[in-house]
C-alpha cells in the first residue's frame, strides 16, 4: 500500500481561473459584481432599473447566467449593453471558467462595470468564486423573512443586500426589521439597500453605490 | 446539487497525480468536507460512483473526513464550536466572528495497492 498525499482543494482549478478573471478585472479597472438570489427575486428587474438610472453614462457590460433561454439577455439587449447570455443547461451556477469564456466576447477595454447575474438559486453559487469583487444577494419580500437563516452561506459570503420588492410589504408575509436582523445575524458586515422595482423606491442609492465602488481610471 | 461537477473534479485532480497504470491500483481517495461546504455527503458518494464507473478509477472509493465548524470571536477572542447555522459567539453572543475550520472541501491523500 502507498500513499500519495495531495492536500489540494478540489474547487482548486475554479479557484485559479477566478484568479485569471479578478487579474483582468484588475487589469481594466473594472468593477465587477457577482448577482445572486432565488429565482424571481427580481435580479433582471434591478438591473434594468439600474441601466435605465445609469443611461449610458456608466459603461456597463452584463453577463446572463440561466439553466435555459436567452430571454434576460434580451431583455438587457434593449438597453444598448453588451449583454452575453450562458446557458447552463441544468447546471446549478456559474462558474469561473464559463466566465473566462463569456469575457472573450466582451470589449474589457470598454467598459467599467460587469455585472454578472447567476442562476436563480441560493445554494450553490454561494460555493464558487468567479472573480468578481464582490456577491450581491438579492431577497424580496414576497420570499418572506426567514430566508438569510435558512440559506445562510450566500448571505454569509455576500458583502451587499438588496431587499427588492417592498412595494409589496403591505401584502405580503415578511417584516423588514426582522430580515434585516436575520441577514446581520447571519453576516453583520452586510451593507442592506431596500428597493421596489416598480415604485423605483431605492434605485438612486444603489447606483450611487455602485459608481463609487468603480475604480478611477 | 453540483455534487456531480464535485465529482468530476476529484477524478480530474487524482489524475494529475498519478500515472496512467497508477491509475487503476487507487483504492481510496481521502477528503475532508467541512459542514459548510455546501456538500451533502451521500450525494457526493452517489455522483463519484456514477462517474467512477468504466473508467480507469473504478477501484477508487471515498473516504471523507467530515469537519465541523468552528470560530474565533473578533470580541472575546475564544475560539469556540459553532452549531450548523449559527454565526455567533457562544460565550459572548457577539455575530463577528472569524470562521477557522467548516468550509474545506480538501483532497488529502490517495492510497495505492502495490
Amino acid at each position: 500500500m502507498s500513499v500519495i498525499t495531495i492536500e489540494r482543494k478540489v474547487l482548486a482549478k475554479n479557484d485559479e481561473i477566478a484568479g485569471l478573471n479578478r487579474e483582468l478585472f484588475r487589469k481594466n479597472n473594472i468593477f465587477a459584481f457577482n448577482l445572486v438570489s432565488s429565482p424571481g427575486s427580481g435580479k433582471t428587474s434591478i438591473l434594468e432599473r439600474t441601466l435605465e438610472y445609469f443611461n449610458g453614462k456608466v459603461k456597463v457590460a452584463v453577463i446572463e447566467g440561466d439553466v435555459q433561454t436567452d430571454l434576460d439577455a434580451q431583455r438587457i439587449a434593449k438597453y444598448n449593453v453588451p449583454a452575453v447570455q450562458i446557458v447552463t443547461r441544468g447546471g446549478c451556477h456559474l462558474d469561473a471558467p464559463l466566465i473566462n469564456d463569456a469575457l472573450k466576447n466582451i470589449d474589457l477595454k470598454s467598459i467599467q462595470l460587469l455585472i454578472i447575474e447567476n442562476v436563480g438559486n441560493l445554494v450553490c453559487p454561494a460555493n464558487y468564486d468567479l472573480g468578481e469583487a464582490l456577491k450581491i444577494v438579492v431577497a424580496s419580500t414576497t420570499e418572506g423573512d426567514d430566508k438569510p437563516l435558512k440559506y445562510h452561506e450566500m448571505f454569509r459570503n455576500a458583502s451587499v443586500l438588496i431587499i427588492n420588492k417592498i412595494d409589496l410589504l403591505p401584502y405580503v408575509n415578511c417584516n423588514i426589521e426582522t430580515l434585516r436582523h436575520n441577514a446581520l445575524r447571519i453576516n453583520p458586515r452586510l451593507i442592506i439597500f431596500e428597493t421596489s422595482c416598480t415604485t423605483n423606491a431605492g434605485i438612486t442609492d444603489w447606483c450611487d453605490w455602485i459608481v463609487k465602488q468603480i475604480p478611477p481610471r | 446539487m453540483h455534487e456531480m461537477s464535485v465529482a468530476q473534479n476529484i477524478l480530474e485532480i487524482v489524475r494529475e497525480h498519478v500515472s496512467a497504470e497508477e491509475e487503476y491500483k487507487i483504492k481510496t481517495i481521502r477528503l475532508k468536507i467541512g459542514e459548510l461546504a455546501g456538500i451533502v455527503p451521500d450525494s457526493l458518494l452517489f455522483c463519484f460512483d456514477a462517474v467512477k464507473n468504466g473508467s480507469s478509477l473504478h477501484n477508487a472509493s471515498l473516504d471523507v473526513e467530515y469537519v465541523s465548524i468552528t470560530a474565533q470571536c473578533k470580541h472575546c477572542g475564544k475560539t469556540s464550536p459553532l452549531d450548523y447555522g449559527v454565526f455567533f459567539c457562544p460565550a459572548c453572543s457577539n455575530a463577528d466572528i472569524t470562521l477557522l475550520t467548516g468550509n474545506e472541501l480538501n483532497i488529502v491523500e490517495i492510497e495505492l495497492d502495490d
